[in-house]
C-alpha cells in the first residue's frame, strides 16, 4: 500500500489487519473512513481521528499514477484509475470539459475512494455447482456495490480456467478482474484465461469471439444498453457469458429497461443474487432462466 | 628542472582537457536527451507507457542511463537537485518544467509538451555542437600554450 502517505498507512497498520480492509476513503480535511470487514468506520490512531489533507490526496494520486498522469488520462476521464493488483481509486473533483462537452480530465481532486480487492479462493464454490451443471451456463451475478461481485467473478474465472477444458476470455474493461500490468495478470484468473484489457465490452466481445474462440466470455459490470446488446450478441454467437451487474435483487433489474430486456430475452441461464448481509458474497438466491428459484 | 617543465606542460594540457570536457559533456548530454525525447514521444503517443517503464527499457550509454535512473528516482522530490552542473540554471528550469508536464498532463498535452521541448533541445544540440567545435580546440591549445610558455620561461 505504498500509495498511502506514511501517516495514514501507519495509522491503519497500527490499528487494523490490512487483509480485512476493503476500502479507504480520503476526503480533503475530513476524517479518513475505512471499510473494515464490511463496516465503515473512522480511522482512529492514538485516540484521535485521522484527518486526510490535500497533501495526502495528492501523494496518493502521484504515486498511483507513477508520475505519469498521461498513462491514466482515459481512466481519469471516467472518474477512476485502476493500478496494480486491481486496486481501484475513485476520484471526485472538478470535471474539466472540452468545447464538445466531453469530460477531458478531473482537476482539484478533493476525494479518493480506494477499493482494495482481496482474492478469496472458493468463494464461488456453491455457485459453480449451478454454473457448471451440464456444461457452462451463462450467468449473471447481481449484487449491490461492495458485496464482492468482482472477487466472486474472479474466483469463477479461475476455477473454470484451471479445472475445466473450456477456453476463457476475460473482458477486463476497468482492469479489476485480472489487473494486467506489464503483460502479466497481477490477480489470479487461472492459467488458461485470455485477457483483453482496457477496452469497451463491445470491442472486447467482438474481437474476443472472432480471434480467441472462447467457450465463455467473462466481464464485470454490465452498466448500459450498449453492454446489454454486447451480452446478447455474445449469446447469439453461441458463446456463454458470465457477467456482473449492480442491483439489490432480481426486482431491481426489472426496473431498468435494458436489464429487464436481458432477463426477458433469457440471455442468462443462471442469475445469482449476492448481498452484504453476512459480509461480502452472501448468497441471497440463485434463479434459472425462467426465474425459478433453484437455491 | 626539465622534469618540472615537462610536468607543467603535461599538467596544463590535462587542465585544458578537463576544462573543455564541460563542452564535450554538454554536447553529449543534449544529443542523448534529444534521442530519448524522440523515443518517449513515440511510446507515449502510441502505447501511453509510463515514464518509469520507458526509462527502464531505454537502451543508451551508461552515463546517460544513470542520469535517467536518478531522474526516475527523484520524480516525487527535487529533480533539479540531481541535474548535472554543466547545465545552466535556465536549462535546469526548462528540464524541470518538462518533467513536471509529463507527470501532470493528459496524453495530447504531454505530446505537445514533448514537441515543444524537443525543439528547444534540438537548438541546444546545434548550439553545443558549434560550441564544442570552436571552444574545445581553443581551450586545449590555450592551456597547452600557456604551459609551454611557462616551461620556456623557467628554462
Amino acid at each position: 500500500m505504498e500509495i498511502l502517505s506514511e501517516r495514514i498507512l501507519s495509522a491503519i497498520e497500527n490499528n487494523y489487519n490490512f487483509s480485512n480492509v476493503y476500502e479507504i476513503r480520503l476526503r480533503r480535511d475530513s476524517p479518513v473512513v475505512i471499510n473494515y470487514a464490511g463496516r465503515n468506520r473512522f480511522l482512529i490512531n492514538n485516540n484521535n481521528q485521522v484527518i486526510a489533507s490535500i497533501e495526502d490526496i495528492n501523494f496518493t494520486l502521484n504515486v498511483a499514477t507513477k508520475n505519469s498522469l498521461y498513462a491514466y488520462s482515459d481512466q481519469i476521464k471516467s472518474g477512476f484509475i485502476t493500478i496494480e493488483n486491481g486496486i481501484r481509486i475513485g476520484i471526485a473533483g472538478e470535471c474539466v470539459t472540452g468545447e464538445d462537452g466531453v469530460v477531458k480530465t478531473i482537476k482539484n481532486v478533493t476525494s479518493l475512494a480506494i477499493r482494495i480487492p482481496h482474492e478469496i479462493d472458493n468463494c464461488a464454490h456453491t455457485a459453480l455447482a449451478f454454473i457448471l451443471n451440464g456444461g457452462i451456463k451463462s450467468t449473471l451475478i447481481v449484487a449491490p456495490p461492495g458485496a464482492g461481485k468482482t472477487t466472486f467473478l474472479r474466483d469463477i474465472a479461475r476455477h473454470i480456467a484451471d479445472k475445466t477444458p473450456y477456453n476463457v476470455t476475460i473482458a477486463d474493461e476497468r482492469m479489476e478482474i485480472a489487473s494486467v500490468s506489464g503483460g502479466v495478470a497481477t490477480l489470479s484468473v487461472g492459467k488458461t484465461s485470455d485477457i483483453i484489457s482496457k477496452t469497451t465490452k463491445d470491442y472486447a466481445f467482438s474481437y474476443g469471439i472472432r480471434s480467441l474462440a472462447p467457450d465463455v466470455l467473462i466481464c464485470d459490470e454490465l452498466a448500459s444498453e450498449k453492454d446489454a446488446l454486447s451480452a446478447l450478441k455474445c449469446k447469439r454467437s453461441g458463446v456463454k457469458i458470465i457477467a456482473t451487474i449492480h442491483g439489490a435483487s432480481l426486482d431491481s433489474l426489472k426496473n431498468e429497461s435494458w436489464s429487464n430486456f436481458l432477463i426477458k430475452e433469457k440471455c442468462f441461464e443462471r442469475i445469482i443474487v449476492l448481498s452484504n448481509k453476512s459480509g461480502p458474497g452472501t448468497y441471497e438466491a440463485i434463479y434459472d432462466e425462467n426465474l425459478n428459484l433453484i437455491y | 628542472m626539465e622534469i618540472v617543465c615537462v610536468l607543467i606542460v603535461v599538467f596544463s594540457g590535462l587542465s585544458g582537457v578537463f576544462i573543455a570536457s564541460r563542452y564535450r559533456e554538454r554536447k553529449a548530454f543534449f544529443a542523448s536527451l534529444y534521442n530519448f525525447l524522440n523515443y518517449i514521444k513515440s511510446n507515449i503517443s502510441f502505447y501511453k507507457t509510463r515514464l518509469e517503464i520507458l526509462i527502464d527499457n531505454y537502451d543508451c550509454e551508461t552515463k546517460f542511463k544513470n542520469f535517467l535512473i536518478s531522474v526516475k528516482n527523484n520524480l516525487s522530490s527535487k529533480v533539479k537537485n540531481i541535474l548535472p552542473s554543466y547545465l545552466t540554471n535556465q536549462e535546469k528550469d526548462e528540464f524541470v518544467k518538462f518533467v513536471s508536464s509529463l507527470q501532470n498532463f493528459d496524453v495530447s498535452e504531454t505530446i505537445r509538451s514533448i514537441d515543444f521541448y524537443l525543439s528547444l533541445v534540438k537548438n541546444k544540440v546545434n548550439q553545443t555542437g558549434e560550441e564544442a567545435k570552436i571552444k574545445i580546440p581553443l581551450i586545449e591549445k590555450l592551456t597547452l600554450g600557456a604551459g609551454l610558455i611557462v616551461a620556456i620561461i623557467l628554462i
